[in-house]
Protein backbone atom coordinates (compact mmCIF):
# COMPACT_ATOMS: atom_id res chain seq x y z
CA UNK A 1 0.00 0.00 0.00
CA UNK A 2 2.71 2.46 1.08
CA UNK A 3 4.73 1.54 -1.99
CA UNK A 4 1.79 2.41 -4.23
CA UNK A 5 1.33 5.80 -2.55
CA UNK A 6 5.05 6.52 -2.99
CA UNK A 7 4.76 5.44 -6.63
CA UNK A 8 1.85 7.82 -7.27
CA UNK A 9 3.71 10.69 -5.60
CA UNK A 10 6.97 10.04 -7.44
CA UNK A 11 5.19 9.71 -10.77
CA UNK A 12 3.35 13.02 -10.25
CA UNK A 13 6.63 14.77 -9.41
CA UNK A 14 8.42 13.32 -12.44
CA UNK A 15 5.48 14.36 -14.65
CA UNK A 16 5.74 17.91 -13.31
CA UNK A 17 9.50 18.14 -13.89
CA UNK A 18 9.42 16.64 -17.35
CA UNK A 19 6.60 19.01 -18.37
CA UNK A 20 9.07 21.88 -18.57
CA UNK A 21 12.04 19.93 -19.92
CA UNK A 22 11.19 20.61 -23.57
CA UNK A 23 8.67 23.45 -23.42
CA UNK A 24 9.65 26.22 -20.99
CA UNK A 25 7.12 27.59 -18.45
CA UNK A 26 6.46 30.81 -20.40
CA UNK A 27 5.85 29.07 -23.73
CA UNK A 28 3.74 26.44 -21.96
CA UNK A 29 1.60 29.13 -20.33
CA UNK A 30 1.14 30.95 -23.65
CA UNK A 31 0.22 27.64 -25.29
CA UNK A 32 -2.39 26.78 -22.65
CA UNK A 33 -3.94 30.25 -22.68
CA UNK A 34 -3.91 30.80 -26.44
CA UNK A 35 -5.43 27.39 -27.19
CA UNK A 36 -8.25 27.96 -24.72
CA UNK A 37 -8.77 31.56 -25.85
CA UNK A 38 -8.80 30.95 -29.61
CA UNK A 39 -11.05 27.90 -29.35
CA UNK A 40 -13.50 29.93 -27.29
CA UNK A 41 -13.24 32.91 -29.63
CA UNK A 42 -13.83 30.77 -32.72
CA UNK A 43 -17.08 29.32 -31.42
CA UNK A 44 -18.20 32.65 -29.98
CA UNK A 45 -17.83 34.24 -33.43
CA UNK A 46 -19.63 31.34 -35.10
CA UNK A 47 -22.52 31.53 -32.62
CA UNK A 48 -22.66 35.31 -32.97
CA UNK A 49 -22.96 34.94 -36.75
CA UNK A 50 -25.45 32.05 -36.49
CA UNK A 51 -27.72 34.08 -34.21
CA UNK A 52 -29.30 31.10 -32.45
CA UNK A 53 -30.80 32.46 -29.20
CA UNK A 54 -30.52 29.06 -27.46
CA UNK A 55 -26.78 28.93 -28.13
CA UNK A 56 -25.61 32.53 -27.92
CA UNK A 57 -22.01 33.73 -27.46
CA UNK A 58 -22.11 33.61 -23.63
CA UNK A 59 -23.57 30.07 -23.68
CA UNK A 60 -20.85 28.92 -26.06
CA UNK A 61 -18.04 30.71 -24.19
CA UNK A 62 -19.00 29.14 -20.86
CA UNK A 63 -19.23 25.66 -22.40
CA UNK A 64 -15.83 26.01 -24.04
CA UNK A 65 -14.28 27.34 -20.84
CA UNK A 66 -15.38 24.20 -18.97
CA UNK A 67 -14.35 21.92 -21.83
CA UNK A 68 -10.80 23.33 -21.65
CA UNK A 69 -10.44 20.87 -18.76
CA UNK A 70 -10.39 18.10 -21.36
CA UNK A 71 -6.91 19.01 -22.65
CA UNK A 72 -5.18 18.01 -19.44
CA UNK A 73 -7.70 15.82 -17.65
CA UNK A 74 -8.54 13.56 -20.59
CA UNK A 75 -6.06 14.11 -23.45
CA UNK A 76 -3.02 14.56 -21.18
CA UNK A 77 -3.87 11.38 -19.24
CA UNK A 78 -4.79 9.42 -22.37
CA UNK A 79 -1.47 10.29 -23.97
CA UNK A 80 0.62 9.31 -20.92
CA UNK A 81 1.01 5.60 -21.72
CA UNK A 82 1.49 6.24 -25.43
CA UNK A 83 4.17 8.85 -24.73
CA UNK A 84 6.18 6.47 -22.53
CA UNK A 85 6.04 3.93 -25.32
CA UNK A 86 7.06 6.54 -27.88
CA UNK A 87 10.07 7.61 -25.82
CA UNK A 88 10.98 3.99 -25.07
CA UNK A 89 10.60 4.07 -21.28
CA UNK A 90 7.58 1.78 -20.96
CA UNK A 91 9.63 -1.35 -20.31
CA UNK A 92 11.59 0.46 -17.57
CA UNK A 93 8.33 1.44 -15.85
CA UNK A 94 7.20 -2.17 -15.92
CA UNK A 95 10.52 -3.17 -14.37
CA UNK A 96 9.86 -1.10 -11.23
CA UNK A 97 8.10 -2.67 -8.22
CA UNK A 98 5.17 -0.19 -8.58
CA UNK A 99 2.21 -1.38 -10.62
CA UNK A 100 1.74 0.44 -13.89
CA UNK A 101 -1.72 1.68 -12.82
CA UNK A 102 -0.24 3.69 -9.93
CA UNK A 103 2.44 5.22 -12.13
CA UNK A 104 -0.25 6.54 -14.47
CA UNK A 105 -2.46 7.53 -11.55
CA UNK A 106 0.39 9.84 -10.46
CA UNK A 107 0.53 11.34 -13.93
CA UNK A 108 -3.24 11.80 -13.76
CA UNK A 109 -2.90 13.59 -10.41
CA UNK A 110 -0.48 16.07 -11.97
CA UNK A 111 -2.72 16.57 -15.01
CA UNK A 112 -5.61 17.31 -12.62
CA UNK A 113 -3.71 20.29 -11.24
CA UNK A 114 -2.97 21.53 -14.77
CA UNK A 115 -6.60 20.97 -15.78
CA UNK A 116 -7.97 22.91 -12.83
CA UNK A 117 -5.59 25.77 -13.55
CA UNK A 118 -6.62 25.83 -17.24
CA UNK A 119 -10.35 25.78 -16.53
CA UNK A 120 -10.01 28.54 -13.90
CA UNK A 121 -8.14 30.81 -16.31
CA UNK A 122 -10.59 29.95 -19.13
CA UNK A 123 -13.57 30.85 -16.95
CA UNK A 124 -11.95 34.17 -16.08
CA UNK A 125 -11.27 34.83 -19.79
CA UNK A 126 -14.84 33.91 -20.73
CA UNK A 127 -16.15 36.35 -18.17
CA UNK A 128 -13.68 39.11 -19.03
CA UNK A 129 -13.79 38.89 -22.84
CA UNK A 130 -17.01 37.17 -23.85
CA UNK A 131 -19.61 38.45 -21.44
CA UNK A 132 -20.15 35.32 -19.35
CA UNK A 133 -21.90 36.41 -16.17
CA UNK A 134 -20.39 34.61 -13.19
CA UNK A 135 -21.51 37.19 -10.63
CA UNK A 136 -24.27 34.89 -9.35
CA UNK A 137 -21.93 31.93 -8.87
CA UNK A 138 -20.87 30.90 -5.39
CA UNK A 139 -17.06 30.42 -5.63
CA UNK A 140 -17.03 27.44 -3.26
CA UNK A 141 -19.80 25.63 -5.14
CA UNK A 142 -18.09 26.37 -8.46
CA UNK A 143 -14.77 25.05 -7.14
CA UNK A 144 -16.47 21.87 -5.86
CA UNK A 145 -18.14 21.27 -9.22
CA UNK A 146 -14.86 21.76 -11.08
CA UNK A 147 -12.91 19.42 -8.77
CA UNK A 148 -15.55 16.68 -9.07
CA UNK A 149 -15.71 17.12 -12.87
CA UNK A 150 -11.93 16.89 -13.03
CA UNK A 151 -11.95 13.74 -10.86
CA UNK A 152 -14.41 11.99 -13.20
CA UNK A 153 -12.65 13.17 -16.36
CA UNK A 154 -9.21 11.97 -15.23
CA UNK A 155 -10.79 8.55 -14.52
CA UNK A 156 -12.28 8.60 -18.02
CA UNK A 157 -8.87 9.54 -19.45
CA UNK A 158 -7.24 6.63 -17.61
CA UNK A 159 -9.72 4.18 -19.09
CA UNK A 160 -8.99 5.43 -22.60
CA UNK A 161 -5.25 5.71 -21.89
CA UNK A 162 -4.95 2.12 -20.72
CA UNK A 163 -5.20 0.90 -24.32
CA UNK A 164 -1.96 2.77 -25.00
CA UNK A 165 -0.18 0.05 -23.01
CA UNK A 166 -1.26 -2.51 -25.57
CA UNK A 167 -1.70 -0.60 -28.83
CA UNK A 168 1.10 1.20 -30.65
CA UNK A 169 -0.20 4.56 -29.49
CA UNK A 170 -3.16 6.11 -27.75
CA UNK A 171 -2.80 9.33 -29.76
CA UNK A 172 -5.50 8.53 -32.29
CA UNK A 173 -8.03 7.60 -29.63
CA UNK A 174 -6.97 10.56 -27.46
CA UNK A 175 -7.45 13.02 -30.33
CA UNK A 176 -10.94 11.73 -31.03
CA UNK A 177 -11.99 11.92 -27.37
CA UNK A 178 -10.45 15.38 -27.02
CA UNK A 179 -12.74 16.93 -29.63
CA UNK A 180 -15.81 14.72 -29.37
CA UNK A 181 -16.84 16.54 -26.20
CA UNK A 182 -17.30 19.76 -28.20
CA UNK A 183 -19.98 18.00 -30.22
CA UNK A 184 -21.67 15.69 -27.73
CA UNK A 185 -21.48 17.28 -24.28
CA UNK A 186 -23.66 20.38 -24.55
CA UNK A 187 -20.59 22.61 -24.82
CA UNK A 188 -21.66 24.60 -27.89
CA UNK A 189 -25.36 23.83 -28.20
CA UNK A 190 -28.02 21.97 -26.18
CA UNK A 191 -27.86 18.17 -26.39
CA UNK A 192 -31.43 18.22 -27.73
CA UNK A 193 -30.00 19.48 -31.06
CA UNK A 194 -28.32 16.11 -31.62
CA UNK A 195 -30.20 13.35 -33.44
CA UNK A 196 -32.12 11.12 -31.00
CA UNK A 197 -29.90 8.08 -31.61
CA UNK A 198 -26.78 10.07 -30.70
CA UNK A 199 -28.08 11.69 -27.51
CA UNK A 200 -27.49 8.68 -25.19
CA UNK A 201 -23.76 8.83 -26.09
CA UNK A 202 -23.61 12.31 -24.53
CA UNK A 203 -24.41 10.89 -21.12
CA UNK A 204 -21.40 8.55 -21.19
CA UNK A 205 -19.10 11.59 -20.98
CA UNK A 206 -18.54 13.15 -17.53
CA UNK A 207 -18.03 16.51 -19.28
CA UNK A 208 -21.78 16.60 -20.06
CA UNK A 209 -22.64 16.68 -16.35
CA UNK A 210 -19.79 19.07 -15.57
CA UNK A 211 -20.90 21.60 -18.18
CA UNK A 212 -24.51 21.38 -17.02
CA UNK A 213 -23.50 21.80 -13.36
CA UNK A 214 -21.32 24.86 -14.12
CA UNK A 215 -24.12 26.45 -16.16
CA UNK A 216 -26.49 26.04 -13.21
CA UNK A 217 -23.96 27.35 -10.68
CA UNK A 218 -23.35 30.37 -12.93
CA UNK A 219 -27.09 31.08 -12.75
CA UNK A 220 -26.95 31.04 -8.95
CA UNK A 221 -27.60 27.38 -8.07
CA UNK A 222 -26.17 26.15 -4.78
CA UNK A 223 -24.46 22.89 -3.91
CA UNK A 224 -27.77 21.19 -3.08
CA UNK A 225 -29.21 22.14 -6.48
CA UNK A 226 -26.42 20.41 -8.38
CA UNK A 227 -25.86 17.55 -5.92
CA UNK A 228 -27.48 14.98 -8.22
CA UNK A 229 -25.04 15.91 -11.00
CA UNK A 230 -22.13 15.71 -8.58
CA UNK A 231 -23.26 12.26 -7.39
CA UNK A 232 -23.46 11.03 -10.98
CA UNK A 233 -19.94 12.32 -11.69
CA UNK A 234 -18.53 10.83 -8.47
CA UNK A 235 -20.12 7.45 -9.26
CA UNK A 236 -18.90 7.59 -12.86
CA UNK A 237 -15.43 8.61 -11.71
CA UNK A 238 -15.20 5.75 -9.18
CA UNK A 239 -16.35 3.27 -11.83
CA UNK A 240 -13.80 4.65 -14.30
CA UNK A 241 -10.90 4.25 -11.82
CA UNK A 242 -11.87 0.62 -11.08
CA UNK A 243 -12.28 -0.12 -14.78
CA UNK A 244 -8.95 1.55 -15.55
CA UNK A 245 -7.25 -0.60 -12.90
CA UNK A 246 -8.63 -3.78 -14.47
CA UNK A 247 -7.81 -2.62 -18.00
CA UNK A 248 -4.22 -1.73 -17.07
CA UNK A 249 -3.83 -5.26 -15.63
CA UNK A 250 -5.31 -6.89 -18.74
CA UNK A 251 -3.44 -4.77 -21.29
CA UNK A 252 -0.18 -5.12 -19.38
CA UNK A 253 -0.50 -8.91 -19.55
CA UNK A 254 -1.52 -8.84 -23.22
CA UNK A 255 1.37 -6.52 -24.10
CA UNK A 256 3.83 -8.81 -22.33
CA UNK A 257 2.48 -11.84 -24.17
CA UNK A 258 2.49 -10.09 -27.53
CA UNK A 259 5.80 -8.34 -26.93
CA UNK A 260 4.26 -4.99 -27.88
CA UNK A 261 5.31 -3.10 -24.76
CA UNK A 262 8.02 -1.17 -26.58
CA UNK A 263 6.36 -1.23 -29.98
CA UNK A 264 5.76 2.15 -31.52
CA UNK B 1 16.56 28.48 -54.27
CA UNK B 2 13.97 25.72 -54.65
CA UNK B 3 14.66 22.26 -56.05
CA UNK B 4 11.70 20.71 -57.88
CA UNK B 5 13.32 17.27 -57.71
CA UNK B 6 13.72 17.45 -53.93
CA UNK B 7 10.15 18.71 -53.63
CA UNK B 8 8.80 15.81 -55.65
CA UNK B 9 10.87 13.30 -53.67
CA UNK B 10 9.68 14.76 -50.34
CA UNK B 11 6.07 14.70 -51.52
CA UNK B 12 6.46 11.06 -52.58
CA UNK B 13 8.13 10.10 -49.31
CA UNK B 14 5.39 11.79 -47.29
CA UNK B 15 2.75 9.99 -49.36
CA UNK B 16 4.44 6.64 -48.73
CA UNK B 17 4.54 7.38 -44.99
CA UNK B 18 0.83 8.03 -45.10
CA UNK B 19 -0.07 4.85 -46.99
CA UNK B 20 2.10 2.72 -44.69
CA UNK B 21 0.23 3.93 -41.62
CA UNK B 22 -2.86 5.99 -42.53
CA UNK B 23 -4.17 6.17 -38.93
CA UNK B 24 -1.92 9.17 -38.24
CA UNK B 25 -4.09 11.37 -40.40
CA UNK B 26 -6.86 11.15 -37.76
CA UNK B 27 -5.26 13.42 -35.12
CA UNK B 28 -4.76 16.14 -37.72
CA UNK B 29 -8.20 16.10 -39.30
CA UNK B 30 -10.39 15.41 -36.28
CA UNK B 31 -10.32 19.00 -34.92
CA UNK B 32 -11.41 20.76 -38.13
CA UNK B 33 -14.00 18.03 -38.77
CA UNK B 34 -15.58 18.44 -35.34
CA UNK B 35 -15.35 22.25 -35.51
CA UNK B 36 -17.22 22.20 -38.83
CA UNK B 37 -19.86 19.76 -37.60
CA UNK B 38 -20.48 21.92 -34.52
CA UNK B 39 -20.79 24.95 -36.81
CA UNK B 40 -23.33 23.10 -38.96
CA UNK B 41 -25.39 22.41 -35.83
CA UNK B 42 -25.23 26.10 -34.89
CA UNK B 43 -26.22 27.14 -38.42
CA UNK B 44 -28.93 24.50 -38.83
CA UNK B 45 -31.83 26.91 -38.37
CA UNK B 46 -30.47 29.31 -40.98
CA UNK B 47 -30.46 26.87 -43.93
CA UNK B 48 -29.62 27.67 -47.55
CA UNK B 49 -26.35 29.29 -48.55
CA UNK B 50 -25.16 29.78 -44.98
CA UNK B 51 -24.86 26.02 -44.53
CA UNK B 52 -22.84 25.73 -47.73
CA UNK B 53 -20.76 28.64 -46.45
CA UNK B 54 -19.89 26.58 -43.36
CA UNK B 55 -19.10 23.52 -45.46
CA UNK B 56 -16.66 25.51 -47.62
CA UNK B 57 -15.07 27.04 -44.53
CA UNK B 58 -14.74 23.58 -43.04
CA UNK B 59 -12.82 22.44 -46.10
CA UNK B 60 -10.32 25.28 -45.62
CA UNK B 61 -9.98 24.48 -41.90
CA UNK B 62 -9.37 20.83 -42.78
CA UNK B 63 -6.58 21.64 -45.19
CA UNK B 64 -4.99 24.01 -42.70
CA UNK B 65 -5.33 21.60 -39.75
CA UNK B 66 -3.57 18.88 -41.65
CA UNK B 67 -0.89 21.16 -43.05
CA UNK B 68 0.13 22.67 -39.73
CA UNK B 69 -0.13 19.41 -37.80
CA UNK B 70 1.76 17.21 -40.22
CA UNK B 71 4.29 19.81 -41.26
CA UNK B 72 5.26 20.65 -37.72
CA UNK B 73 5.44 17.03 -36.73
CA UNK B 74 7.38 15.99 -39.81
CA UNK B 75 10.29 18.19 -38.73
CA UNK B 76 9.62 17.27 -35.07
CA UNK B 77 9.92 13.58 -35.89
CA UNK B 78 13.11 14.16 -37.86
CA UNK B 79 14.50 15.88 -34.81
CA UNK B 80 13.29 13.10 -32.51
CA UNK B 81 14.57 10.32 -34.74
CA UNK B 82 17.89 12.08 -35.29
CA UNK B 83 17.44 12.41 -39.07
CA UNK B 84 17.21 16.21 -39.23
CA UNK B 85 20.99 16.57 -39.36
CA UNK B 86 21.20 14.00 -42.17
CA UNK B 87 18.62 15.93 -44.22
CA UNK B 88 20.53 19.18 -43.69
CA UNK B 89 23.78 17.79 -45.08
CA UNK B 90 22.19 16.66 -48.36
CA UNK B 91 22.54 19.06 -51.31
CA UNK B 92 18.73 19.48 -51.44
CA UNK B 93 17.54 22.70 -49.75
CA UNK B 94 15.56 21.96 -46.58
CA UNK B 95 12.89 24.43 -47.70
CA UNK B 96 12.19 22.27 -50.78
CA UNK B 97 11.93 19.13 -48.64
CA UNK B 98 9.50 20.84 -46.25
CA UNK B 99 7.48 22.37 -49.11
CA UNK B 100 7.06 18.95 -50.73
CA UNK B 101 5.79 17.55 -47.43
CA UNK B 102 3.47 20.52 -46.86
CA UNK B 103 1.97 20.08 -50.33
CA UNK B 104 1.09 16.47 -49.60
CA UNK B 105 -0.27 17.36 -46.18
CA UNK B 106 -2.48 20.14 -47.53
CA UNK B 107 -3.68 17.77 -50.26
CA UNK B 108 -4.51 15.19 -47.62
CA UNK B 109 -6.57 17.84 -45.87
CA UNK B 110 -8.95 17.46 -48.81
CA UNK B 111 -9.92 14.16 -47.19
CA UNK B 112 -11.35 16.20 -44.38
CA UNK B 113 -13.13 18.47 -46.83
CA UNK B 114 -14.59 15.36 -48.44
CA UNK B 115 -15.73 14.02 -45.03
CA UNK B 116 -17.36 17.38 -44.29
CA UNK B 117 -19.11 17.37 -47.69
CA UNK B 118 -20.46 13.88 -47.03
CA UNK B 119 -21.74 14.78 -43.55
CA UNK B 120 -23.27 17.97 -44.94
CA UNK B 121 -24.98 16.15 -47.80
CA UNK B 122 -26.25 13.08 -45.96
CA UNK B 123 -26.63 14.10 -42.29
CA UNK B 124 -27.74 17.72 -42.77
CA UNK B 125 -29.29 17.40 -46.24
CA UNK B 126 -27.34 20.38 -47.56
CA UNK B 127 -27.22 20.74 -51.30
CA UNK B 128 -23.48 20.89 -51.94
CA UNK B 129 -23.65 22.32 -55.45
CA UNK B 130 -21.19 24.99 -56.48
CA UNK B 131 -22.12 27.82 -58.85
CA UNK B 132 -18.91 27.76 -60.90
CA UNK B 133 -17.23 24.31 -60.72
CA UNK B 134 -14.15 25.30 -62.75
CA UNK B 135 -13.61 28.46 -60.71
CA UNK B 136 -14.10 26.40 -57.57
CA UNK B 137 -11.39 23.90 -58.60
CA UNK B 138 -8.93 26.68 -59.46
CA UNK B 139 -9.64 28.42 -56.13
CA UNK B 140 -9.26 25.10 -54.31
CA UNK B 141 -5.86 24.49 -55.89
CA UNK B 142 -4.77 28.06 -55.06
CA UNK B 143 -5.96 27.69 -51.45
CA UNK B 144 -4.17 24.37 -51.11
CA UNK B 145 -0.95 25.93 -52.41
CA UNK B 146 -1.33 28.97 -50.16
CA UNK B 147 -1.82 26.82 -47.05
CA UNK B 148 1.21 24.71 -47.96
CA UNK B 149 3.30 27.90 -48.19
CA UNK B 150 1.90 29.14 -44.87
CA UNK B 151 2.80 25.78 -43.32
CA UNK B 152 6.30 26.23 -44.70
CA UNK B 153 6.71 29.61 -42.99
CA UNK B 154 5.83 28.07 -39.64
CA UNK B 155 7.82 24.94 -40.47
CA UNK B 156 10.98 27.04 -40.64
CA UNK B 157 10.82 27.71 -36.91
CA UNK B 158 10.77 24.01 -36.13
CA UNK B 159 14.31 23.79 -37.41
CA UNK B 160 15.57 25.84 -34.48
CA UNK B 161 13.25 24.73 -31.70
CA UNK B 162 12.36 21.36 -30.27
CA UNK B 163 9.14 22.77 -28.83
CA UNK B 164 7.32 22.12 -32.12
CA UNK B 165 4.26 20.54 -30.54
CA UNK B 166 3.62 23.60 -28.39
CA UNK B 167 4.02 25.89 -31.40
CA UNK B 168 1.68 23.79 -33.49
CA UNK B 169 -1.06 24.01 -30.89
CA UNK B 170 -0.63 27.76 -30.69
CA UNK B 171 -0.81 28.24 -34.46
CA UNK B 172 -3.73 26.04 -35.46
CA UNK B 173 -6.66 27.94 -33.95
CA UNK B 174 -5.60 31.55 -34.69
CA UNK B 175 -5.79 30.76 -38.42
CA UNK B 176 -9.23 29.19 -37.91
CA UNK B 177 -10.35 32.49 -36.41
CA UNK B 178 -8.44 35.03 -38.49
CA UNK B 179 -9.04 33.44 -41.92
CA UNK B 180 -12.76 34.08 -41.48
CA UNK B 181 -13.43 30.73 -43.12
CA UNK B 182 -16.56 30.12 -41.03
CA UNK B 183 -17.88 33.66 -40.72
CA UNK B 184 -17.55 36.94 -42.61
CA UNK B 185 -14.52 39.04 -41.73
CA UNK B 186 -16.80 41.86 -40.57
CA UNK B 187 -17.72 39.72 -37.55
CA UNK B 188 -14.11 40.01 -36.35
CA UNK B 189 -13.08 43.07 -34.34
CA UNK B 190 -11.56 45.84 -36.42
CA UNK B 191 -8.10 45.62 -34.82
CA UNK B 192 -7.71 41.99 -35.90
CA UNK B 193 -8.70 42.47 -39.55
CA UNK B 194 -5.24 43.52 -40.84
CA UNK B 195 -3.94 40.14 -39.62
CA UNK B 196 -6.73 38.45 -41.58
CA UNK B 197 -5.96 40.46 -44.72
CA UNK B 198 -2.32 39.36 -44.56
CA UNK B 199 -3.22 35.66 -44.65
CA UNK B 200 -3.43 33.87 -48.01
CA UNK B 201 -5.97 31.47 -46.43
CA UNK B 202 -8.39 34.40 -46.02
CA UNK B 203 -8.38 35.21 -49.74
CA UNK B 204 -8.39 31.54 -50.75
CA UNK B 205 -11.50 30.96 -48.65
CA UNK B 206 -13.03 34.13 -50.13
CA UNK B 207 -12.36 32.94 -53.72
CA UNK B 208 -13.90 29.55 -52.91
CA UNK B 209 -17.05 31.20 -51.55
CA UNK B 210 -17.38 33.58 -54.50
CA UNK B 211 -17.07 30.62 -56.91
CA UNK B 212 -19.67 28.61 -54.99
CA UNK B 213 -22.34 30.95 -53.63
CA UNK B 214 -24.67 32.99 -55.81
CA UNK B 215 -24.35 36.73 -55.20
CA UNK B 216 -21.62 36.37 -52.58
CA UNK B 217 -18.96 39.09 -52.70
CA UNK B 218 -19.13 41.21 -49.52
CA UNK B 219 -15.79 42.93 -50.14
CA UNK B 220 -16.54 43.68 -53.80
CA UNK B 221 -13.36 41.98 -55.00
CA UNK B 222 -14.83 39.67 -57.59
CA UNK B 223 -13.51 36.17 -58.19
CA UNK B 224 -10.36 37.33 -59.97
CA UNK B 225 -9.66 39.90 -57.26
CA UNK B 226 -9.82 37.29 -54.49
CA UNK B 227 -7.74 34.84 -56.53
CA UNK B 228 -5.18 37.57 -57.29
CA UNK B 229 -4.86 38.43 -53.61
CA UNK B 230 -4.44 34.73 -52.79
CA UNK B 231 -1.59 34.55 -55.32
CA UNK B 232 0.00 37.79 -54.10
CA UNK B 233 -0.05 36.90 -50.38
CA UNK B 234 1.13 33.37 -51.19
CA UNK B 235 4.09 34.78 -53.11
CA UNK B 236 4.97 37.12 -50.23
CA UNK B 237 4.81 34.25 -47.73
CA UNK B 238 6.89 32.06 -50.05
CA UNK B 239 9.64 34.70 -50.18
CA UNK B 240 9.45 35.16 -46.40
CA UNK B 241 9.70 31.41 -45.85
CA UNK B 242 12.73 31.07 -48.14
CA UNK B 243 14.49 33.85 -46.30
CA UNK B 244 13.50 32.36 -42.93
CA UNK B 245 14.80 28.92 -43.90
CA UNK B 246 18.09 30.34 -45.00
CA UNK B 247 18.45 32.43 -41.81
CA UNK B 248 17.23 29.80 -39.33
CA UNK B 249 19.13 26.92 -40.94
CA UNK B 250 22.31 28.93 -40.54
CA UNK B 251 21.46 29.68 -36.95
CA UNK B 252 20.70 26.05 -36.10
CA UNK B 253 24.02 24.98 -37.61
CA UNK B 254 25.92 27.57 -35.55
CA UNK B 255 24.06 26.65 -32.35
CA UNK B 256 24.47 22.94 -32.99
CA UNK B 257 20.90 22.24 -31.85
CA UNK B 258 19.73 20.06 -34.74
CA UNK B 259 20.03 16.77 -32.87
CA UNK B 260 18.91 18.18 -29.54
CA UNK B 261 15.68 16.64 -28.43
Amino acid sequence: MMRNVTGVKASALVAMRSQFAVVGPVLWLIQILSTALFQMWFFVLVSDFAGDPAAGPAYVALGNAVSSLTYAAVYGVTMAAGSEKHIGTMASILGTPTRMYYVFLGKGAYQSVIGLFTVTVSLLLSSWLFGVDLSGADPLTLATVLVVTCFAMVGFGMVIGSVGVYLRSSMVLGSIVLYLGLLLCGVNFPIAYLPGWLQPASYAFPLTYGVEAVRRVAMGAGLADVSHLLIVMLAMGAAFYVLAYLLFEVFERLALRRGSLDMF
Amino acid sequence: MMSVRAMKAALKQQAIHFFVDPQWVIPSIIAPFIFTTVTLFLFRHTGGDLMLYAVLGGGVLGMWGNTIHSSSWSIGYDRMNGTLEAIMVTPAPLSSVVFGRCLWNAFLGLLNALAVFLVAQFAFGIDVTVRDPLGFLVALAATLLSLAVLGMVFGAFYVVTRASSALFQMLEYPIYVLSGAMFPLVVLPEWSRPFSYALPATWGAEALKIASLSGYDPLGLGYMGALGLTALTTLVFLLVSLWLFSFLEGRAKVNGTLVRY
